[in-house]
């Protein structure tokens, strides 16, 4: 026997298959490849379709729509109240909680004598004062809630307002000890089942629940406050103001929708 | 027959195609290279080897990175798909070089060639017959006998004397025929 092939033998060694692509192998090597820099990184790339953006549109116009109709649902359209402001709906909200009484309340409220009011009344002012939250029964929290319904703000309003207006006013300010007293008589002469509404059990948890409530309410954009200014009225419009005290004096806040004016009161 | 790639490459030459992958790290450039050239070259490499798929896998993957390490050093003198063949027959070389230390340290868990008869269904498998030759020896065959090359060329990629080369194809071929006879012949 010859070490040379047979024509037998040449023709089966000639007929092995020659190629064979591995299964799978590709990727493997791709990603090899890209892990040694010779590839580029993969970039993820996003062909836009009619149909991906008709999505797109109608995902946008949902949210717009969306985004709107809560916005009308929470906030009623109207301006959102500054954070310093909001801190100071949380001191106020038992008694501005006595202002929310029904319309019905009030008509109900209208048959009775002012002596007889004002008897019922008492209890509800105190209770309202009681849940004044903790934080604001420090000394110098009850002295801005005292001085604010004693002295309304310095100066009276000189300009006539409408009933409504005048009851979201109530809301975001300090009344006088008759306003207050009158809408407890309201409070006071509801009935039962009304005030059980109210009653939180704990000071913090009826806090929270009162700036839900007012979150809830009817807002006022912007009220005219009037101060007399060495004999000059000064006719200011804001959000709400405040009076409080520091060891120089007493200072004025005046909330705005730009920020908080403060202005030291001379004099005291 | 190295065409494999995909059609919109299929106009583009080897040059071209990795001149795309090294400048701009194009991966259909490189994709259409590999579909090119991958299925000769793993056939070949899962032939010299006989260890099976994966073994043969791992090594075409190492020729492609170190193809594309040592470009630079490609002159373009010959064709892109026997620069590429020398890189992998490099590689297999290396590797059965591995498994004989490794046989010789009684590591090697890989199948020896076969001294026992096989049965008859396999007598007529010529490719597990070449499997079963020594390694030196089915190099030696593969390169000339299935691929074509001549002993200065085998000498060349395996760093071997052409006299070498010469005596690996008498002894393969004596022994596949004693393999394919069924004789179990041994050298």
């Amino acid at each position: 026997m010859t070490d040379e092939l047979t024509p037998e033998e040449k023709e089966a060694l000639g007929n092995l298959p020659r190629e064979r692509m591995p299964v799978g192998l590709e990727a493997r090597v791709v990603e090899a490849m890209r892990e040694h820099g010779f590839l580029e990184k993969r970039r993820r790339t996003i062909v836009l379709t009619g149909g991906r953006v008709a999505g797109l549109v109608a995902a946008s116009v949902a949210l717009v729509i969306g985004a709107y109709s809560i916005g009308l649902h929470r906030g009623g359209g109207e301006t959102v109240v500054p954070p310093a402001a909001k801190l100071m709906e949380a001191e106020r909200a038992p008694v501005d909680r006595a202002a929310k009484t029904p319309p019905a309340r009030e008509e109900k409220a209208e048959g009775i004598t002012d002596n007889e009011a004002r008897e019922a009344a008492e209890p509800a002012v105190a209770e309202a004062e009681q849940q004044v939250a903790p934080e604001s029964r420090t000394e110098a929290g009850k002295k801005d809630i005292l001085e604010s319904r004693e002295e309304k703000l310095a100066a009276p309003r000189t300009r006539p307002v409408s009933e409504d207006e005048a009851r979201a006013e109530q809301t975001w300010q300090a009344r006088p000890d008759e306003e207050a007293r009158a809408q407890a008589q309201r409070e006071a002469t509801a009935p039962p089942a009304a005030k059980t509404l109210a009653p939180e059990p704990a000071a913090k948890d009826a806090g929270r629940s009162r700036m839900m409530t007012f979150d809830a309410a009817p807002r006022v954009k912007k009220q005219s406050f009037t101060f007399l200014l060495n004999g000059t009225p000064l006719t200011v419009e804001a959000d709400s103001v405040r009076v409080n005290e520091d060891e120089r004096g007493r200072i004025l806040h005046i909330y705005t929708p730009d920020g908080v004016i403060r202005l030291r009161l001379a004099g005291d | 027959m190295h065409e494999m790639s995909a059609p919109h490459d299929s106009g583009r030459t080897d040059r071209e195609l990795v001149d795309a992958v090294l400048s701009h790290k194009d991966e259909l450039a490189f994709r259409a290279l590999y579909r090119r050239h991958t299925p000769r070259l793993f056939m070949l490499v899962a032939r010299l080897l006989a260890r099976g798929d994966r073994e043969a896998e791992d090594v075409v993957q190492e020729v492609w990175i170190h193809a594309f390490e040592s470009l630079g050093r490609f002159q373009w003198n010959s064709s892109f798909a026997t620069w590429l063949t020398g890189i992998g027959l490099h590689r297999v070389r290396d590797r059965i070089r591995k498994y004989a230390r490794s046989r010789e340290m009684g590591m090697d868990a890989l199948p020896e060639v076969a001294m026992a008869p096989d049965p008859p269904e396999a007598r007529i498998d010529l490719e597990r017959m070449i499997g079963r030759l020594p390694d030196e020896q089915r190099l030696v065959l593969v390169l000339h006998d299935v691929e074509g090359m001549k002993h200065r060329e085998i000498a060349e990629h395996l760093g071997i004397p052409e006299g070498t080369s010469k005596t690996h194809l008498s002894n393969a071929r004596k022994r596949l025929r004693a393999l394919m006879s069924g004789k179990g012949a041994q050298t």
